[in-house]
């Protein structure tokens, strides 16, 4: 499997690890992950992220999940990703996880992907007790499942900005998040995963729950 | 959902036979321990969000207030045997869903009464058997109503 996870934040952390070891110990092949991330993990990263040491998180991650899963290969982008490297991020027939926390991104990833014959893309997006969780599906050059601006024009005409647009000022500002809704948004993308890839049903194209209600809910979207 | 009964039919029913009617037909679950006073408002409350038998409204009216129709059973005089309408059509924003007696109501009303129920934004747009419909469009029997809710930004 060509496996590809953009940003390693919140979400993409905790997603890195679970997916690693179910794929090091149910495949006989050897599945490559590319791990992609321009940001550096910090101290105040602490209370909802995964990382042993301070530094690229891709990189870091990287070394970290390859000591505990030996039989995955590991690949790192330790930058942000954008319209004119997303070419050398994402090949045909990559599964790709999107873990990002601003919609410009989902917006470029999804225009991208579709351009490609075949490719997954599972995007996932949290507020501070409730999100979401898109599986967009292209085989043949035909869309099995709405890419993930169709029923979402906020992803279509992001109101915000691509990490490598912003000032330091607006980077280092962050809406406080709470780190069980990452965990909820990276186990939704790992059951989208499962029912996706490994089972190969296309039906669900998105899934959203809410931690205050404690309820999921997946819809069934027709491909416009 | 197959016969239904009214109250009184039901409380003639062995503790048993309801839990068992609950299980085999009505997908009930957890009342294998409730007392039989409970599995019949189960029951009854199955009946009532599968739909009352009463006439769909021919254009939207003025919603005011959630008109749940509950245990009411009517038939409509000049329908066919066994014919049967519902109000109650299923409506979801999010995670968040649920049955409601909107036939009849416009997208914009049931939006409006919903709002707090199923937190549903302003500006979110209604999509009816999964296409996007304009406000005013009246919903009518069988039809699905989504209130599309933004994608979660952060991650």
């Amino acid at each position: 499997m060509n496996i590809v996870i953009i940003g390693l934040g919140g979400v993409g952390s905790i997603l890195s690890e679970r997916l690693s070891r179910f794929l090091n110990y149910s495949r006989d092949e050897r599945s490559r992950i590319l791990l992609v991330d321009g940001d550096t993990y910090e101290m105040k990263n602490y209370e909802r992220q995964e990382f042993s040491q301070l530094g690229n998180k891709a990189e870091i991650k990287s070394v970290e999940l390859q000591m505990i899963y030996p039989n995955m290969s590991y690949e790192t982008f330790p930058s942000y990703v954008n319209e004119g490297n997303l070419i050398e991020v994402i090949k045909d027939n990559a599964i790709v996880f999107l873990c990002v926390d601003n919609h410009k991104t989902r917006m470029i990833v999804s225009r991208y992907c579709q351009n490609l014959q075949n490719v997954t893309l599972i995007s996932g997006g949290n507020e501070f007790t409730d999100g979401n969780v898109q599986i967009y599906i292209r085989e043949g050059g035909v869309d099995l499942t709405p890419d993930l601006c169709a029923y979402h024009p906020e992803i279509a005409n992001p109101d915000d900005k691509l990490p490598e647009e912003m000032s330091c000022e607006e980077l280092s500002h962050s809406d406080p998040q709470l780190y069980f809704a990452n965990l909820g948004v990276a186990t939704l993308m790992c059951w989208a995963f499962y029912n996706a890839v490994v089972q190969g049903d296309h039906t669900r194209s998105e899934v959203y729950f809410d931690m205050l209600s404690m309820s999921a809910d997946s819809k069934i979207r027709k491909v416009n | 959902m197959g016969k239904t009964f009214t109250r009184e039919e039901l409380n003639g029913m062995t503790s048993k036979a309801l839990k068992r009617m609950c299980i085999d037909e009505l997908g009930i679950v957890g009342v294998s321990k409730k007392p039989k006073e409970v599995v019949v408002d189960a029951i009854m409350t199955k009946y009532g969000a599968a739909g009352a038998s009463v006439e769909a409204a021919p254009a939207s009216t003025p919603l005011s207030g959630i008109e749940f129709t509950g245990q009411s059973t009517m038939t409509k005089p000049s329908a066919p045997a066994g014919h049967r309408t519902t109000t109650t059509i299923q409506v979801s924003c999010g995670a968040s869903s649920g049955a409601f007696p909107v036939v009849g109501k416009s997208v914009k009303e049931v939006g409006e009464f919903l709002r707090e129920v199923l937190n549903v934004d302003r500006l979110s747009t209604g999509l009816v058997n999964g296409k996007e419909v304009p406000a005013d469009y009246v919903l009518a029997e069988k039809d699905t109503l989504e209130f599309l809710k933004p994608a979660g930004k952060k991650g």
